[in-house]
């Protein structure tokens, strides 16, 4: 299966994908994105209403149920592989630039 | 309920967003928009530190967008044709204070305005400008044609000076 279309993943797209291993609605994920990431990365609801569909598009995720006008989202068996995927390329970078940064100073 | 009318073009939105701001401040609060968002109705009230900002949809703001901004902490405040949406949010609650929280998708914001506002304007103005006719017409004196030649100049002109106003917000972006 060839994922570089999907990646990298925006960090928006990262941290959703991430939040929807468990099916949840758009403030739900806002709210879990923002304990996740340490209070780091908060998502607008312009951000997220865009990123949803196309999410949705590239078939990443799936709307599973509505209640009272809000949309539950999960992840699908493809997103779930590309966030895999993506997570995979992280650790490599991160070690990497692990590595080249302790040389610089070693050096 | 105070009416004002304020005349502004769809690439300043940042701009407007701002003067809304100030008008908060001095106690005034957008309760809704008339006349293609030109005519604001204001509610007098305490001064407030309030943030606006306007959103712009194709898909009219269907039922599940608007839940998502309410859940979000913003209300709204102006509706054009459902096409402009007017956000309101108080500011200083330490939650976020933008409806874009990224680069990418506020330039699509602005790539959207601009796919259906100025190409569309740019590509079909050209035709009734470049109209064999209506050359034929004006060059015979035909006042009415020399009005619409006129009128489809200026739209022209108009949708061009958007046009390079929003290309160059993108870019800023």
């Amino acid at each position: 299966m060839e994922y570089s279309k999907y990646l990298p993943l925006s960090e928006a797209s990262f941290y959703m994908l991430a939040a929807l291993t468990e099916p949840s609605h758009g403030y739900a994920i806002m709210q879990k994105v923002e304990a996740m990431s340490g209070g780091s990365v908060t998502i607008g609801p312009g951000t997220m209403y865009g990123a949803f569909n196309t999410l949705e598009k590239q078939k990443l995720i799936a709307k599973v149920a509505e209640e009272e006008r809000r949309k539950i989202y999960a992840l699908t068996e493809l997103g779930r592989e590309v966030l895999t995927e993506q997570v995979r390329r992280l650790e490599i970078m991160v070690k990497s630039a692990h590595a080249a940064l302790d040389l610089g100073r070693a050096a | 309920m105070k009416k004002v009318w304020k005349w502004w073009w769809a690439w300043q939105d940042r701009e407007h967003e701002q003067w809304l701001a100030a008008q908060s401040c001095q106690g005034l609060h957008l309760r809704r928009v008339g006349a293609l968002g030109l005519l604001h109705y204001f509610e007098e009230g305490a001064p407030a530190d309030n943030i606006y900002r306007w959103d712009f949809k194709l898909s009219g703001g269907k039922a599940d967008y608007r839940q998502l901004f309410l859940d979000a902490g913003w209300e709204l405040v102006g509706d054009v044709g459902g096409s402009w949406l007017c956000w309101r949010k108080q500011a200083g609650t330490g939650q976020p204070q933008e409806i874009f929280t990224d680069r990418a998708s506020l330039i699509a914001k602005y790539r959207k305005l601009f796919l259906t506002m100025v190409v569309p304007g740019l590509a079909v103005v050209p035709i009734i400008l470049l109209d064999q006719g209506l050359w034929r017409d004006m060059l015979a004196g035909s006042i009415a044609s020399a009005g619409v030649f006129g009128l489809g100049a200026f739209s022209f002109a108009l949708t061009a000076l958007g046009g390079w106003a929003i290309w160059r917000r993108m870019k800023e972006i």
